[in-house]
């Protein structure tokens, strides 16, 4: 599905500097009201449901978010708003592991269906509507997809307690990190050649990947835009051109930003960048355990061997056979390579080597986590059966 | 007939006058007279051990008579004989120690060429599927019985620790063992499995007769692919093959290499694959495990022979893929990444759930994960535009949730291709789109066109502008 180009609150690229400048002091004054204080234990100190949520956990629900940002084909303006409620309001409350996936998703939900609100504002304004109108994705789909385990009227209700502890205006679109990227995007492109301009699209999945990272809660909105837009432009041109190191001189003035909290904000960014920009793995804390669901019928024939049960003995080349020998069970005979499971895998794996059927689909029915990683909070303790195709 | 023996003896259709004796339908062939043949002699234990060999001859000699078993009131107590001399003589052979003498041997042979080479009858059910129907077992149960014991006679025979190869290779010759090989035709599965064990130790113990028999096996093997698609000893024949392959000698020989190639891979195409599959793979398995240098080449073989229409055994091929790839060095899979993952990525793509659901399961196998991750910058990118479509477009809500699970799962390996991936994509279906549009929007100026110039010419041919602007159009490309 098309998307329109990231809108924020009708801020186009327009070069009216005059008209950019208001909104950038607007942002600047309305900065604190949205500013999450994100003061989550870096470790579980008791883990289960009396527990407390950890920056890990955090971390991973964001990047489910992510994920379903992408799933819906929804813009970064919908995940930055998201994750700005969901920080916003762990801030302000203790909320336990098991509810985190609810609160994630509420916001996501929440944060979609204001964004598709003010596009329908926004579109209303003008006479014609370009591309396919955006849909709001369904609370139970979003459940059933991000296999969070509660119920569409568990998002509904999360919702109305999120919307009312932020005291979330419907028409007021919150101030996030990407506002400010938008805002210094424009104001550069107002005065640098194009030549020169960094990609908005590209600093935005960047920007996505630092407020996945619960640090990013450190350092004020305005300052975090201005340290990535820093460092994407420093290490986009090898030689720093005079024009921009200008432009940028004058946009850290007019942004307010000082110098020492740019420079550890810019320590903070160049380090959650450095893994992402060398196509690394993820961190393993944050990956999603995922259920792996399949219908019956494809249980009962994963695998051609499995029905395999007693298999002859072995014929030496050049040898002759032994005098008497008993059929023995495969696993005897065949050096079949078993792997160990790796201690930090979080990704949910079959018992090795040939589960029977009954195994697996008690192993699919009685799916708790229990790793070290505390990814309860994502399962909850409903046991779901596997779908029959 | 009425003309002189002159022309009796040229006319080709004149019958005998003498009646021809009824030939038996069922495998066993009578006797004809004689119940004094079979009388009852004493038993082994009861004589003394000078007198011991003599006796299990003129048993075995015995033994080779045959009966009428579709008769069920015949000779019954020659039957009854028969069967308890057949049970006394697995056990003499057994528990005896020095009883497999020299002459013993051919006289074991006879018995057992009498009682079980015979041409297998054609079947009755020529529609038989061997998955749906159960199969058709001869004659009657005393007769199986005696069949059974002749061959479990046979093993122990085979099995004794008194058997000594040296002599039985006079006995047990190329001959005797092609007719072996052409009972694992027979219907019934009982029969298939004592062939399978006894052909397994004769194999064992005849080195001199291994190539012969490999040859033969391929010999029925390719017959079988590529002429008639009918054989029921398949399986089995695969069987006692999983334990040969299991057992070579490294490095190894040409001539197994090609087996592989050259009949185990074509086995894959024959339409009764789940008959046998599960020992194919088995076979196939084992030589990867061997020598994982023919990785590429089997791999490249069963993507040749990808079914195209059936899915079923798309399903078994994919199940097949996952094992192979169990046993994978990284090294090998970095050649065939790409053409496999380019099927794979078809198979995601098929409409028919259980396909898809197999091929997206492959991602649930830690080994496969650790060897998509390693090479993630050349599979993601071929994986990607499928996922991402059907993520929207498939049908079956359980293939949406795994197609989400492997997403999820990409998305974790390499944020940045991942992100770098989605961008692309969506430029690219914009681009597509926006080319639709211009094509729709030039064919409808042609109607117009057209309908113009006729109006305006009726009598005139309106080929001649439409010809011009279609030679301008950019030709469709094919999805």
């Amino acid at each position: 599905m098309e998307v329109p180009m990231d809108v924020s609150g009708g801020k186009s690229s327009c070069p009216d500097v005059s008209v950019l400048m208001q909104s950038l002091q607007q942002a600047l004054a309305l900065e604190a009201k949205f500013q999450p204080k994100l003061q989550l234990p870096s470790t579980a100190s008791n883990t289960g449901e009396s527990g407390e949520i950890t920056s890990a956990m955090r971390d991973g629900a964001a990047h489910v978010l992510r994920c379903l940002k992408v799933w819906y084909d929804l813009p970064s303006a919908v995940l930055l708003d998201a994750l700005n409620m969901m920080d916003r309001f762990m801030s302000r409350m203790k909320a336990r592991p098991k509810h985190l996936s609810c609160i994630a998703i509420s916001s996501f939900h929440l944060a979609a269906c204001q964004w598709v609100e003010r596009v329908k504002k926004n579109s209303g304004e003008t006479s014609s509507i370009s591309g396919p109108l955006q849909v709001v994705p369904e609370p139970q789909d979003l459940v059933t997809i991000s296999q969070c385990k509660c119920t569409a009227g568990d998002i509904n209700r999360m919702e109305k307690i999120v919307e009312a502890k932020l005291a979330c205006l419907p028409q007021e679109e919150p101030v996030t990190t990407l506002t400010f990227l938008n805002l210094y995007h424009a104001l550069l492109s107002t005065t640098l050649p194009a030549a020169l301009q960094p990609d908005l699209l590209i600093l935005s999945c960047k920007l996505e990947t630092i407020c996945c990272d619960a640090n990013y809660a450190a350092f004020p909105s305005s300052v975090l835009a201005f340290a990535l837009l820093f460092v994407e432009m420093k290490c986009h041109q090898t030689a720093i051109e005079v024009i921009s190191r200008d432009v940028l001189l004058e946009l850290q003035r007019l942004a307010q930003v000082k110098d020492d909290m740019l420079n550890e904000c810019v320590r903070m960014v160049s380090s959650v960048m450095a893994p992402y920009d060398g196509y690394a793995q993820s961190n393993p804390s944050h990956r999603q355990r995922l259920t792996w669901k399949l219908s019956r019928r494809t249980l009962k024939q994963l695998r051609p061997t499995e029905k395999l049960v007693n298999v002859l003995p072995t014929i030496e080349e050049n040898r002759q056979f032994g005098q008497v020998q008993k059929r023995s069970r495969r696993s005897r005979l065949t050096p079949h390579k078993v792997r160990p499971v790796s201690p930090g895998a979080v990704l949910s794996t079959l018992p090795l080597p040939f589960p029977t059927k009954e195994d697996l689909t008690s192993f699919f029915d009685n799916f708790v986590a229990a790793s070290p990683y505390s990814f309860r909070f994502l399962y909850g303790l409903e046991e779901e059966s596997p779908s029959t195709a | 007939m009425s003309a002189g023996p002159l022309v009796d003896k040229i006319d080709p259709f004149k019958r005998s006058p003498k009646k021809k004796p009824k030939k038996s339908q069922g495998s066993s062939r009578y006797h004809s007279g004689s119940e004094a043949d079979l009388q009852p002699l004493p038993l082994l234990k009861d004589v003394p051990a000078g007198e011991q060999e003599e006796l299990f001859i003129r048993k075995l000699r015995q033994c080779c008579l045959g009966f009428d078993f579709l008769d069920p009131v015949a000779d019954l107590k020659g039957k009854e004989i028969k069967r308890a001399s057949l049970t006394e003589l697995v056990d003499y052979i057994t528990a005896g120690r020095g009883v497999l003498t020299e002459p013993v041997y051919p006289e074991i042979i006879r018995t057992i060429t009498s009682n079980l080479f015979r041409t297998l009858p054609p079947s009755d059910n020529p529609d038989f599927d061997p998955e749906e129907d159960d199969p058709t077992l001869e004659a009657s149960w005393p007769h199986l019985q005696v069949i059974y014991l002749v061959y479990e006679f046979f093993l122990r025979f085979l099995e004794s620790p008194d058997f000594q190869p040296g002599i039985g290779k006079k006995v047990i010759d190329q001959k005797f063992v092609l007719q072996l090989l052409e009972l694992f035709d027979s219907e019934d599965p009982r029969e298939r499995d004592f062939l399978k064990t006894v052909l397994h130790r004769i194999y064992g113990k005849f080195l001199g007769l291994r190539a012969f028999i490999r040859k033969q096996i391929n010999n029925i093997f390719l017959r079988f692919i590529y002429e008639t698609e009918h054989f029921n000893g398949v399986s089995e024949l695969l069987e006692i093959l999983g334990s040969i392959i299991n057992g070579f000698a490294l490095p190894l020989k040409l001539e197994h290499k090609q087996f592989l190639v050259k009949v185990l891979l074509p086995l894959h195409k024959v339409k009764c694959l789940s008959l046998y599959h599960a020992q194919l793979a088995y076979c196939v398995v084992q030589f990867l495990e061997k020598d994982p240098s023919l990785t590429e080449e089997v791999i490249r073989g069963l993507l040749k022979y990808w079914p195209k229409t059936c899915s079923q055994k798309e399903v078994m091929f994919l199940g097949e893929i996952e094992e192979i790839l169990d046993v994978t060095e990284p090294a090998q899979f970095i050649k065939i990444q790409e053409p496999l993952f380019k099927q794979i990525s078809r198979c995601v793509s098929s409409p028919h759930f259980q396909v898809a659901e197999r091929a997206l399961y492959l991602w649930n196998n830690e080994y496969v994960m650790s060897l998509i991750e390693e090479n993630s910058a050349a599979i993601m990118p071929i994986m990607f535009p499928a996922l991402y479509r059907i993520s929207k477009e498939h049908w079956n809500q359980t293939i949406v949730a795994l197609v989400y699970n492997v997403l999820k799962t990409f998305m974790e390996m390499n944020s940045k291709l991942f992100d770098e991936l989605t961008a692309t994509y969506k430029t690219e279906r914009q681009k597509e789109k926006k080319k639709e549009k211009e094509r729709d929007e030039l064919w409808r100026k042609l109607a117009e066109l057209e309908i113009s110039h006729r109006r305006r010419e009726p009598s005139a041919k309106t080929n001649a502008t439409g010809g011009v602007a279609l030679a301008k159009q950019s030709p469709p490309t094919l999805k």
